[in-house]
């Protein structure tokens, strides 16, 4: 379950919600417009069928007043066809648009039929017979048409209701104000034709039946308007119900007593009158309120059909936000989080994997501050990760370089060592009177110490040891030019010249600057058999007397480089068969132990007289292996020379 | 290597917090003479009494010092232990600069 797919899902199903309830409003909506618009089409089919039934009594009524003011003559004008057919016309187009019911139909093409038929019988009769039997002939026909086409006009039982109850209180009104004019207006027409025709047609069973008509009407109608009172405001039903009164209050009094004043001869005039102005008034008032209401209810619907109207717009509309909402969340969404989510992903992925190429023209689509935010971390990240990476590199460049300095600086190192070694004499090497033995261990790839054995074209032999203070390449380099000024001074020197005072010389000539260094060196006359030393800050020559016992020789003395005044004081001693000198440096006696005690001269000196006259190498031998037990490795802190002079 | 100075009537000691003088502490050792040499102290006086090991880097620093000590300066060793005097001894270190027994000594001397 991904987010690319959650949340389009999730604003999707939102969306159908919202559609879903936008459009179940809209579809209600559409369907209360459409039922008031069809049920505005129907009111208006039956206020038309009402206002054709209206008018037809209208006329029936003009006529019958003109026959009572004319005697027997009706006027053809009243009469007139075009009148009823222009109205008929009317109701019938209404019926059509809203689909009437197929009984509808037929009954209005029924009464249409009839109308036309009895309009033509009645305009010839009119001619032929008079007004008087004309008009009640035309009314006897058609009085059943009329009731079917109030039938028609009332709606029928069981029809949809009205959406609206205050619409329907108004019909139900109407229908009950129409019920009753036209009971009041079939009564006056029948109550005139029959004063017309004598007394004895007074009471005939049909309108026995219409005044039992007309009562329930009257209680129907005050019914309606009770009911309606729950529904209207009592102003809209108040003219409805006076209007109504007024039949029993008004009318049916005149009525009465016109029945009640019946004589053979006829009614009594005045109570006809009054019977007829009562009959007038209450048909004007129900008339009235009839408009009245007619206007109520066409305001009324006029109302509900804007407001439905309005409802329709209302819920279309938020069916459309809601449509446009969800495309354009999922717009924001996509574009704003799913595809810059899909952008950090891969470059996360391209981070993961050390992959700093992301190039910063990358394009961020960020809409929002918090993945801009991340998309900022992100571009550091790879920043940083550039600048790594360049580090590493240059990095790895200096270690290829440091590497390549350091082999450079080995090789430069090995090559002065055997520059070094080279001017280190062959040992063991016989000179006159004697054999030369040398132990060298350099504690580093060049060393302080340095050493030689001269032999002078007089048959003098000088042999000379140098430790110059400090290690390394400095006191490698002090070692090999210290070396080479007491080489050439040795053999170049006048033969009569002391060597104390040649090295006198050189101390005195030695760089201010330069490391000083230590100095043993031991001239061996042959002719004489003796020895003479020179001791400059070294440790002290070591005489192992052929008769046995160890003489170490001489005070000290100035290292060379220190004083450049000083002067060296010789020492001499007897060189003979089977003697031996000894020259080391303090790099035996000061190696260090673990605990840093030093090996010191009294176990070297042990060491030297353990086995007298031993070969001088497996002395080294035994020397070296002591040493490193004591040291306890082979990694030495200073150099090591050990020289040795065997007298033949 | 640490190192801790007092002067006493003109004198400056310098006293080395360390047992061993060798070519690993030689080159403080060098640094703090001269340093102490280059900022006036006339009169200075190394204090060995605590020192059992000195080697050749170490006199060298020693050596250097004293080279740089002027005309109307004094460069002296005070309180040497064997090994170190032994050293001295060897290398004739009494030609280059003054050795005392003791810096009380060294004071007493000085000042007189």
């Amino acid at each position: 379950m991904t987010l690319r797919s959650t949340l389009p899902s999730l604003i999707g199903l939102l969306g159908l919600m919202m559609l879903a309830t936008a459009g179940g409003l809209a579809c209600r909506a559409t369907r209360t417009h459409l039922s008031l618009v069809s049920a505005n089409d129907a009111e208006q089919g039956r206020a038309s069928l009402f206002a054709l039934v209206a008018a037809l009594h209208a006329r029936d009524l003009a006529s019958v007043r003109a026959l009572a003011a004319d005697g027997n003559r009706a006027t053809a004008d009243t009469l007139a066809p075009t009148d009823a057919e222009a109205a008929l016309q009317v109701a019938i187009v209404h019926f059509a648009d809203r689909r009437a019911h197929p009984d509808e139909s037929a009954a209005l093409d029924a009464f249409a039929t009839a109308l036309a038929h009895q309009t033509a019988v009645h305009a010839s009769s009119a001619s032929q017979h008079g007004g008087r039997t004309a008009l009640s002939d035309w009314h006897r026909r058609l009085t059943p048409q009329f009731r079917n086409l109030e039938a028609l006009a009332d709606r029928p039982q069981g029809a949809d209701q009205l959406p609206d109850p205050v619409y329907q209180a108004m019909a139900d009104l109407r229908e009950t104000l129409s019920h009753a004019m036209a009971t009041l207006v079939r009564n006056r027409i029948l109550i005139e034709l029959r004063l017309r025709s004598g007394p004895q047609d007074i009471a005939p069973p049909d309108f026995a039946t219409d005044r039992r008509n007309a009562t329930s009407a009257e209680s129907g109608a005050a019914r309606a308007a009770a009911a309606a009172l729950r529904h209207l405001d009592p102003a809209t039903v108040r003219p409805v119900r006076f209007a109504l009164s007024q039949i029993a209050a008004s009318y049916r009094p005149a009525e009465d007593a016109l029945f009640g004043a019946l004589r053979p001869q006829g009614p009594d005039p005045v109570t006809l009158t009054r019977w007829r102005e009562a009959s007038d008034l209450t048909l004007d008032r129900l008339m009235q309120a009839e408009a009245g209401l007619s206007a109520t209810a066409a305001d009324h619907l006029a109302m509900r059909t804007r407001q439905s109207r309005l409802a329709l717009a209302l819920y279309y509309g938020l069916a459309l936000c809601a449509a446009a909402l969800v495309a354009v969340t999922s717009r924001i969404v996509m574009v704003g989080i799913v595809a810059p989510l899909d952008q950090l992903q891969t470059r996360l992925d391209r981070l993961a994997k050390d992959d700093f190429s992301d190039a910063p023209v990358s394009a961020p689509v960020a809409t929002f501050p918090e993945i801009a935010a991340i998309q900022a971390a992100l571009d550091r990240c790879r920043d940083e990760g550039q600048r790594r990476a360049r580090m590493q590199a240059e990095l790895a460049r200096l270690a290829d370089r440091v590497v390549a300095t350091n082999r450079q600086m080995t090789e430069d190192l090995e090559a002065a060592a055997r520059v070094q070694r080279a001017q280190l004499p062959a040992a063991p090497s016989s000179f006159p009177s004697g054999m030369f033995h040398a132990f060298f261990r350099p504690s580093r790839v060049v060393a302080g110490d340095t050493y030689d054995c001269l032999v002078l074209p007089d048959g003098r032999s000088r042999v000379f040891q140098i430790d110059v203070s400090g290690h390394g390449a400095p006191a490698a380099l002090v070692s090999i030019a210290s070396h080479i000024a007491l080489k050439q001074a040795f053999l170049s020197a006048p033969p009569a010249e002391p060597m104390a005072e040649i090295i006198a010389r050189i101390n005195r000539d030695w760089a201010d600057d330069l490391p000083y260094f230590t100095l043993l060196a031991v001239e061996i006359d042959p002719a004489r058999a003796v020895a003479h030393v020179v001791q400059c800050g070294h440790p002290a020559l070591i005489r192992l007397p052929a008769t046995g016992g160890v003489e170490p020789l001489g005070q000290g003395g100035l290292p060379i480089g220190v004083l450049p005044g000083a002067d060296f004081s010789t020492l001499t001693c007897p060189f003979r068969t089977g003697d031996r000198l000894v020259l080391a440096t303090d790099g035996v006696t000061e190696t260090a132990d673990p605990d840093a005690r030093m090996f010191g001269d009294d176990r070297f000196r042990d060491l030297l007289t353990f086995r007298p006259q031993e070969p001088v190498q497996r002395l080294f031998d035994r020397i070296e292996r002591a040493l490193w037990d004591w040291r306890g490795s082979e990694i030495l802190e200073d150099d090591i020379t050990i020289l040795v002079l065997e007298a033949a | 290597m640490n190192y801790e100075t007092r002067t006493d009537q003109g004198i400056t000691l310098l006293v080395p917090d360390v047992t061993r003088l060798d070519a690993s502490t030689a080159n403080a050792l060098r640094e703090a003479l001269i340093g102490q040499l280059g900022t006036g102290a006339e009169k200075l006086v190394l204090d060995l009494s605590g020192v059992s090991f000195l080697d050749s880097s170490a006199l060298g620093a020693l050596i250097a010092a004293a080279k740089r000590v002027g005309p109307s300066g004094h460069f002296g060793v005070a309180g040497t232990q064997p090994a170190v005097a032994r050293l001295f001894a060897l290398t004739h270190m009494d030609r280059v600069f003054t050795l005392y027994p003791s810096t009380a000594e060294a004071i007493a001397r000085l000042s007189a």
